[in-house]
């Protein structure tokens, strides 16, 4: 069993408060991140998820309850945070739109700089950064961030954030917006880099489809408390109550269930494409071969 | 942090005070008259007259006035700065010297004259609270427009500035949104935003700033699109609001006004009060 | 009815880098149609949609809504009072600072008079379902209601045509299925021509007919039954292939024959309770 990187316990969270429009976002959170997994977390819109995540990387520190990241409690007053920044990479939602350095290397620069990151290492850190993300050290370093298009943008803000070398990617609804083919490169470079680099990576989506290719495990978070922690299949065979929590199902998973209730005896735990393939082939390899003994 | 969802956008206290039910037209005459009144006076007895006249505002509008002070406090240090630079260097007849180095010239004239002008400031900024809060944002841009569209005959843009208004007031929530979003952006990368004095901050800020303008050019891009896809071409042909007539509390309230002034204007010159 | 032909249309064509945006697009989109538009981010769909409302002029060709030429600078507000357009990102298409007040926007510019405009503003609202939203301010708003605050304005101005470019794409999956469930509806109870760009093959599916777009050229014109069953030119063009004919043709390659122009799950179920 893996170590837990990040523990949240009996984490709550409000906003507005001592004001008679307190609302509490978040209840009684606990859960364990373990080291090396991608872990989804997800809900309905204003279920808190964001809030959550800036816990992480102590933007928000508990008022009530406790995080402890990598085994640092982040109330702790002796807490390094530029290490624990470091540490815990934190992308927003729309990235190529907080590039502010003139250039490509003075963006990456950026965060190293703040880091403390000695003179020397900056200019191999950043063109190694931009090795890691697909884009040519030695073309790129020199570019103007106005010259750049959207995609090398995204690319330039993660490098940005993996030139730091950390070990816990967070990503807040990362391909919210994009189109298929944007947002099947995205998943793919994650799923790259997160092997490559020997991350834990803790996003949030809307997307289930995302879920289904990325997670590992998946929270269920309604109204600021955990409704389910498991594995993808445990989580999306519980159809009626994911949709009485306002969700949506991913794709093939409506599909599957759509088979079983016409008398399609289909796997019910099926979430991807190939899954069902297999699972219908089975049925009708079946099927052609009662056919033949006829 | 979480700036966005822990305020209130813009000054407007729902009521239906007196104040509230003032048209607002005339309460944008009102108040300019009696900022230039403010900016006037030179006895402090104008000033007791006036926070009196303040006071009574604040009663009959329903509004706190430990409220309203409480909003100067963000702009405290700035109020303070301001003061004591008025009072070191405060040109004129010095009197009476309290201290002195170098140019610096301290006088009892000059720190009379400082606070003077700093209490008219704070009426100033009471009055505009007021002003604000008793009048929905809506409203204020629809009286300023039909004020100010007399001047479209001599080819003012009357109806365009007042949209230019409208649009900027309809956006500070959501650009105060995307500032957070971007400052979050860089402490998760180690920036130090709240520490550094004034000048390293600023320039911290300026980080923040050139993201934001882009940003907020593209939105414009937008809007310009949305907005002449929804066949827009200015002030010309578009239907008005209907303006509402004006009642008798509107009348009183202008009469009010002037006459007290006037009267308080008499009465200081006539008694020579302090 | 909507008529393009021959339209080829280049970003900056005087400077150092000309863009061509589109070449040689040419159909007609009869009134009542409901079109959807699909591609890749820079195959076209947003610039042809510019045209069809006349923010953009063709470099080369003709664009007539309802025999209207587009090129005619006078003719400008007469085609935007036909042909109405919802944008993909909300926020930025919402100017005033109450629901109500912007969904008037629209009306107010056209100069009718005010108890038509409230009237208007009245159905709209109830349209959308947007009653209790009346007074809110847009920032109170959540983004699937934004959206719905940009269409009902749209609905107020009365156009006969109503282009939405991914008008769900930054909605949450709830939030598209109740904006797309909207527009859907929309026919029944207006007369409403819908050309309708997206990137989600659900919504594709409901549609009367699709047009595939690809380096400003139209690949594909056909029903969306029709327009699925190319797989191959769906997958080389990055776009999402939609399951049922995705499961399908991998079944179909494993030797079980199932019919490649089925887009719903009943009709697989039909299928395959038929082998």
């Amino acid at each position: 069993m893996s170590k837990a990187i990040i523990k949240v316990e009996n984490l709550f969270h409000s906003y507005m408060q001592g004001t008679p429009f307190e609302k509490e976002v978040l209840h009684s959170l606990s859960f364990d991140v373990y080291e090396g997994e991608k872990l989804a977390i997800v809900g309905p819109t204003q279920s808190g998820k964001s809030t959550l995540l800036q816990y992480f990387n102590a933007i928000f520190i508990p008022k009530k309850g406790r995080v402890i990241v990598d085994e640092q409690d982040t109330k702790d007053s002796r807490l390094n945070l530029k290490e624990l920044r470091r540490k815990v990479a934190m992308l927003f939602q729309h990235p190529d739109s907080q590039l502010f350095k003139e250039t490509v290397a003075d963006d990456i620069a950026f965060g190293l700089k703040n880091m403390n990151f000695p003179g020397k290492v900056i200019e191999i850190t950043i063109k190694k950064a931009l090795a890691t993300v697909g884009l040519d050290p030695n073309d790129f370093f020199y570019r103007y961030i106005f010259s750049l298009s959207g995609g090398e943008k995204k690319k330039v803000a993660i490098a940005g954030i993996l030139a730091l070398d950390p070990e816990i990617l967070i990503l807040d609804d990362p391909t919210a917006g994009l189109d298929p083919k944007g947002r099947g490169d995205f998943l793919n470079s994650i799923k790259f880099l997160h092997d490559k680099l020997q991350l834990t990576t803790v996003f949030v989506s809307s997307n289930m489809d995302d879920v289904v290719e990325l997670a590992d495990r998946v929270i269920i978070l309604v109204d600021g408390k955990i409704k389910m922690i498991d594995i993808p299949e445990n989580v999306f065979i519980k159809r009626e109550k994911l949709l009485s929590y306002g969700l949506t199902l991913p794709s093939v998973v409506e599909v599957v269930d759509e088979l079983i209730k016409s008398g399609i005896n289909v796997d019910e735990k099926i979430i991807n494409i190939n899954q069902l393939e297999e699972s219908l082939f089975e049925i009708f390899k079946n099927k052609n071969r009662e056919k033949e003994i006829d | 942090m979480e700036l966005y969802k822990n305020t209130i956008f813009g000054f407007y206290r729902e009521g239906d005070s007196l104040i509230h039910k003032i048209d607002p037209r005339i309460k944008i005459i009102l108040l300019i008259v009696i900022i230039i009144f403010i900016s006037f006076i030179r006895t402090f007895s104008g000033t007791v007259f006036i926070g009196l006249f303040l006071l009574l505002i604040i009663k009959l509008s329903n509004s706190s006035f430990f409220y309203i002070l409480k909003g100067l406090k963000p702009v405290l240090p700035i109020i303070l700065l301001i003061l004591i630079f008025q009072i070191i260097f405060y040109i004129g007849e010095p009197g009476k010297i309290l201290f002195q180095w170098n140019f610096i010239k301290i006088s009892v004239l000059g720190i009379k004259v400082s606070c003077f002008m700093m209490l008219k400031a704070i009426l100033i900024y009471f009055i505009s609270s007021i002003f604000f809060l008793t009048t929905e944002m809506i409203s204020f841009t629809d009286a300023m427009e039909r004020l100010i569209l007399p001047l479209q005959k001599i080819k003012f843009p009357s109806h365009e500035i007042i949209m230019v208004g409208v649009i900027a007031f309809r956006f500070v929530p959501t650009l105060v949104e995307e500032l957070e979003r971007l400052m979050k952006a860089q402490i998760a990368r180690g920036a130090d935003l709240d520490r550094g004095n004034f000048i390293v901050r600023a320039i911290k800020l300026s980080g923040l700033l050139i993201p934001l303008f882009i940003s907020a050019y593209g939105r414009a891009e937008d809007l310009v699109l949305a907005m002449e896809s929804r066949c827009y071409r200015g002030g010309k042909g578009r239907t008005r609001r209907i303006a509402k007539k004006l009642k008798s509390l509107d009348f009183t309230s202008f009469i009010f006004t002037v006459l007290f002034f006037s009267l308080t204007f008499i009465t200081i010159r006539y008694f020579r009060l302090p | 009815m909507i008529k393009i032909n021959d339209l080829h249309f280049t970003y900056y064509p005087e400077s150092k880098n000309p863009q061509k945006a589109l070449t040689a697009v040419s159909l007609s989109i009869k009134e009542g149609e409901f079109v959807s538009i699909i591609g890749q981010n820079g195959s076209g769909k947003t610039t042809l949609a510019k045209h069809l409302n006349a923010i953009l002029i063709p470099t080369k060709g003709s664009v007539l809504i309802d025999e209207i030429n587009t090129r005619n600078n006078e003719n400008l507000w007469d085609i935007r009072k036909k042909v109405g357009m919802v944008f993909q990102n909300p926020e930025n298409q919402i100017i005033c600072s109450t629901v109500r007040s912007d969904i008037s926007f629209g009306p107010e510019n056209l100069g009718i008079n005010r108890v038509e405009i409230e009237n208007r503003v009245d159905k709209s609202i109830e349209l959308m379902g947007l009653s209790k939203y009346q007074d809110y301010p847009p920032h109170m708003l959540s983004i699937g209601l934004k959206q719905k605050v940009t269409i009902a304005g749209v609905l107020a101005m009365g156009t006969k045509y109503i282009i939405f470019d991914e008008p769900t794409s930054m909605l949450d999956p709830l939030g598209k299925k109740e904006v797309f469930e909207v527009i859907l509806n929309l026919r029944k109870k207006r007369q409403v021509t819908i050309i309708y760009i997206t990137h989600l093959m659900e919504e594709v599916l409901k549609s009367d007919r699709a047009i595939v777009m690809s380096e400003g050229k139209i690949v594909l014109d056909d029903s969306p039954e029709k327009i699925f069953s190319k797989l191959k030119i769906l997958r080389s063009l990055s776009l999402d292939v939609p399951i049922i004919p995705d499961i399908s043709s991998r079944l179909n390659k494993r030797g079980i024959s199932i019919p490649l122009q089925i887009i719903t799950t009943q009709e697989l179920v039909n299928c395959l309770k038929q082998l």
